[in-house]
């Protein structure tokens, strides 16, 4: 009898209840328990946990939205090119991630990947001076200046202060006045400045880096 | 809502005048009951079907949590034999040289790694990074050039007689010696620069010479006797 | 469980007695939903163009970063995020709320009874989506795609879903006897399918998160799933709905609906873990959600067979039903997207579209050409109704749909087109990061002008539909159509409607 909702109702939410125990139990149970393990050159305990001013800084960089342009994951057909674009060693794996506390893999490249920018780029004056204005060391780039992060004051009556940005031409601060970063800022550079996703000598990465050499050569 | 004719104790109104939109309207939606067509079960069910089963047990990696590569071979355990070769005979399975020139490999290297600093034509960011193009300190000595790659260097510096005072980096934990060799030879051979390649042996040379260097300094690259 | 056989019990009925007796069962149905659906219709075309207008703030920043850039509240990270919510949440979500429970309640022939409460649920909604918006805007978003609001904000929208639920399973206990048409499969599927998807992914994600690794996969089964397995079934119910009921003819296969219904059931929910291809996840994970994806072929075909020969031969109708139109625009859409995802799940064609625009264009296709389209159409069909008069102007109906169809249009073109040359040149790893830039550079300008389009059809779909709320004098007689009739039938039984 086509009539009985109750069976449709049952039949709908069993569908349901089998993807829901294949795509959200599975993976909890799966991926949800990795446990630090030691490097086997220094026998650090790896992946590190975040400090508390780059966890701080992961807050910056999830409230400003920064996943929207940025993946943080080297990607495995992308391999390839990630890998000669200097973004990772290996393909990212799933024990990388385990300290991350709300995972920002992302979904979009408007801008480059992030996965190891501490490792590729750990300069705290370019980054500072990134965020600042991005045309001051990437001219051409559609990243938006984040110069709400930084603040102007004058300069202090010992002379400029340590942390105050070096700005020339048009972007020089008012006479008597410099341009120094604020915490926000700081604890967003000390995030980017961890992120060392595809560095760690993890069980899986020597499987991943073969992983990588395989794919490298379907491609050629 | 109020002086609508009809709208507050309109059942018992002619509703024909004043619900035009209800009266218009068709019947109720029905279906009909013809089969589906036998070349849609045929033609569409069957193989999309049989490929979802095809493809499901064979690109899924054995269904095992460390498997991330889908073809057939197992990349677990290719690392595994991998782990056991290089145990039994010491040697590293780091595949053998590119081909390709150290120059054009360091042109990479130095997109990746050195451009956002020292941009990509070299001339550097006035006030924050000092420019590699024309420069004394790049047609120089090369072993001190390695040397700042790969430990960084902070503190005031004189580049073409300009007072540069700002903080490179280490890269050397990040680059391998070929790497280095490789961009510095390039930095050496472009925007005018006309300065013979480094090999990356200079650059072994150099991190076991001053392993684990602390970054260096104007006056310690100037006092260290290389 | 003896349920009488309705088809007997209509026999002894005399037609005009049937015809009376439906009649004034579509009017209490119709008067009962004024207030609620009135307030889920009108508060999401609200929030449709509050969030365009956002989106063209997004747009912009993309070739042109100093625009409104000294605003915290106005970053990009934070407009594009808003966008997403407002659309996805203020006015899909809510329209389709409305339009569910109308099509529900008309089907069910039972008048929504407790209407007050469902109307403050509406507005409790609103103040979640509210709430919700502000958060992000003051930096307080959660970090998790597609899931964004605050925590602060769930509470009122879960309140309010509880009702709306409640509300659907009162209607459907209390049905009249009669078959259980197609639309009612997947209107009450939808409705318990989101907030099961909503609340499992809240929790585990936000309130209670699981370790990092695990979030991801979780993340992606409700981003892809919020619009397969809520925002299609409703826009689906919807279809099968008004079509019949405006062109006069039954849906061509009960057979194929059911099949239809089912296979989308089954594969969409294993949907999602295809956003993760490539990325640091297990094989066989990432071929479960490939091979669920391409399986929707299943659905979709069946789907679309369904539609186009209950369409056959009346395609005349286009011209002047603005319903109708937008309906087919839609399930036009429902097809070609579908069909896309599809192949963009997999592996091969991934790898190209993966992390570029494309994708962006591929979303707004079934957000925006499908979804949207559907229930605008299904507004155009209801407001009449429950207002109980008729829409102001054919001009602005039709600056809605024209600016929209072809805004729609150029953003998809344009976009994929650009998406697939980012993605050419994002696989020559040769090519430095700041040529890609450039390479996407005009296709981004397009996409502002297409936005623009969509945003100007936006604001005269409101600028009508306040004009019709307002404007006590257009009651009910003749429908506001594009174009005259071309067949004449007689008005009372076979007109075709708006």
């Amino acid at each position: 009898m086509k009539g009985r909702f109750r069976f449709i109702f049952i039949g709908f939410m069993l569908t349901f209840l089998a993807a829901w125990i294949g795509l959200v139990v599975l993976p909890v149970w799966g991926l949800g328990n990795f446990k630090q393990t030691p490097d086997p050159k220094t026998g650090e305990m790896i992946p590190p946990e975040f400090t508390a001013l780059e966890e701080r800084g992961r807050d910056v960089y999830i409230a400003n939205g920064c996943i929207y342009c940025h993946t943080q994951q080297v990607h495995s057909a992308r391999n390839r090119t990630d890998i000669v674009r200097g973004w990772g060693k290996r393909r990212t794996v799933a024990r990388d991630y385990m300290n991350h506390g709300v995972a920002q893999l992302g979904s979009m490249r408007t801008g480059p990947d992030l996965s190891n920018i501490g490792v590729r780029n750990p300069s705290e004056t370019w980054q500072l001076l990134h965020l600042y204005d991005p045309q001051i060391t990437s001219p051409g780039s559609i990243m938006p200046p984040f110069r709400y992060l930084f603040t102007e004051q004058p300069i202090g009556s010992d002379g400029t202060s340590a942390d105050a940005i070096n700005l020339s031409g048009e972007n020089a601060p008012r006479e008597g006045m410099e341009i120094v970063p604020t915490e926000k800022a700081k604890a967003l550079v000390a995030y980017l400045q961890a992120l060392k996703l595809s560095e760690y000598e993890i069980p899986e990465a020597a499987a991943a880096r073969i992983d990588s050499k395989i794919i490298d050569s379907e491609i050629k | 809502m109020k002086n609508r004719p009809g709208s507050e104790k309109g059942e018992d109104l002619d509703v024909r005048e004043v619900h035009g939109q209800l009266l218009r309207e068709k019947s109720e939606p029905r279906e009909m009951f013809h089969a589906a067509p036998s070349w849609l079960k045929h033609g569409i069910y069957a193989p999309l079907t049989i490929w979802a089963l095809i493809y499901l047990l064979s690109a899924s990696g054995g269904f095992k949590w460390n498997e991330y590569y889908e073809g057939f071979r197992s990349t677990v355990k290719m690392a595994e034999m991998e782990k056991l070769n290089s145990e039994e005979n010491g040697s590293s399975p780091e595949s053998p040289a590119t081909p390709m020139s150290l120059r054009d490999e360091g042109k990479t290297v130095y997109q990746n790694v050195c451009s956002a600093c020292h941009q990509p034509n070299g001339k550097g960011l006035p006030g924050a990074f000092p420019p590699l193009a024309g420069v004394d300190w790049v047609a120089g000595d090369e072993r001190r050039l390695a040397l700042i790659v790969l430990h960084g260097l902070m503190g005031p510096i004189t580049v073409n007689g300009e007072t540069w005072n700002s903080v490179m980096p280490p890269q050397g934990a990040n680059l391998t010696d070929r790497e280095i060799a490789a961009a510095l030879s390039y930095v050496r051979s472009e925007w005018g620069n006309n300065a013979p390649e480094v090999l990356p042996e200079t650059v072994g040379k150099m991190r076991a010479e001053f392993k684990d260097h602390a970054p260096w300094t104007n006056e310690a690259l100037t006092a260290s006797d290389l | 469980m003896s349920t009488p056989d309705p088809a007997a019990s209509e026999d002894i009925e005399s037609e005009e007695a049937q015809r009376e007796r439906s009649l004034q069962e579509r009017l209490k149905v119709d008067r009962a939903a004024r207030w609620p659906v009135g307030i889920f219709i009108a508060s999401s075309i609200g929030w449709l163009v509050f969030g365009s207008l956002i989106a063209l703030i997004a747009s912009i920043k993309l070739h042109d970063p100093e625009f409104v850039a000294d605003n915290a509240w106005l970053t990009f990270g934070r407009v594009r995020t808003v966008h997403l919510n407002a659309v996805a949440y203020g006015w899909l979500s809510t329209v389709a709320i409305g339009i569910g429970l109308w099509v529900l309640s008309r089907l069910c022939r039972v008048p929504i009874e407790d209407h007050r409460s469902l109307a403050l649920a509406a507005i409790l909604w609103n103040v979640g989506n509210g709430v919700g918006i502000w958060g992000i805007f003051r930096g307080d978003s959660t970090g998790v795609e597609w899931l964004e609001y605050p925590t602060y904000a769930a509470p009122f929208l879960l309140v309010s879903f509880t009702f709306v639920i409640l509300t659907a399973v009162n209607l459907i206990r209390k049905r009249k006897p009669g078959h259980i048409y197609i639309s009612q499969w997947y209107i009450m599927a939808a409705f318990f399918w989101f907030p099961a998807l909503y609340f499992t992914a809240h929790g585990l994600l936000i309130l209670a998160p699981v370790q990092a690794p695990a979030q991801p996969p979780i993340n992606w089964w409700f981003a892809h799933n919020a619009l397969g397995l809520w925002f299609t079934p409703v826009g689906l119910g919807t279809i099968y709905y008004l079509v019949p009921k405006i062109i006069g003819r039954p849906i061509h296969s009960y057979y194929l609906s059911i099949i239809g219904f089912w296979s989308l059931a089954f594969f969409y929910a294993w949907n999602g873990m295809h956003h993760l291809i490539g990325g640091p996840y297990p094989a066989f994970l990432i071929t479960a959600s490939v091979v669920a994806s391409v399986m929707m072929f299943l659905p979709v075909i069946t789907v679309a067979i369904n539609h186009q020969l209950t369409m056959f031969g009346h395609f005349k109708a286009l011209i002047y039903s603005p319903t109708l139109r937008f309906v087919i625009f839609g399930a036009m859409s429902y097809i070609l997207v579908s069909f896309q995802g599809s192949l963009m799940a997999i592996r091969s064609i991934n790898n190209l579209t993966h992390f570029t625009h494309y994708t962006v264009a591929h979303s707004h296709l079934g957000a925006y050409a499908f979804a949207s389209m559907v229930f605008f159409g299904g507004i155009y069909y209801i407001m009449p109704r429950i207002l109980e008069r008729e829409w102001p102007s054919r001009w602005l109906i039709r600056l809605h749909f024209w600016p929209c169809a072809i805004g729609i249009i150029i953003y998809f073109v344009m976009l994929s087109w650009g998406g697939i040359l980012q993605g050419i040149a994002m696989n020559r790893g040769e090519m430095p990061f700041m040529e890609i830039i450039k390479t996407t550079m005009p296709y981004l300008k397009w996409r502002s002008i297409g936005g623009t389009l969509m945003t100007i059809g936006h604001i005269a779909f409101m600028a009508s539909f306040i004009w019709m709320v307002i404007d006590r004098r257009k009651q009910g007689s003749e429908p506001t159509l594009f174009a005259k009739r071309t067949t004449q039938d007689t008005p009372a039984t076979n007109a075709s409607d708006s």
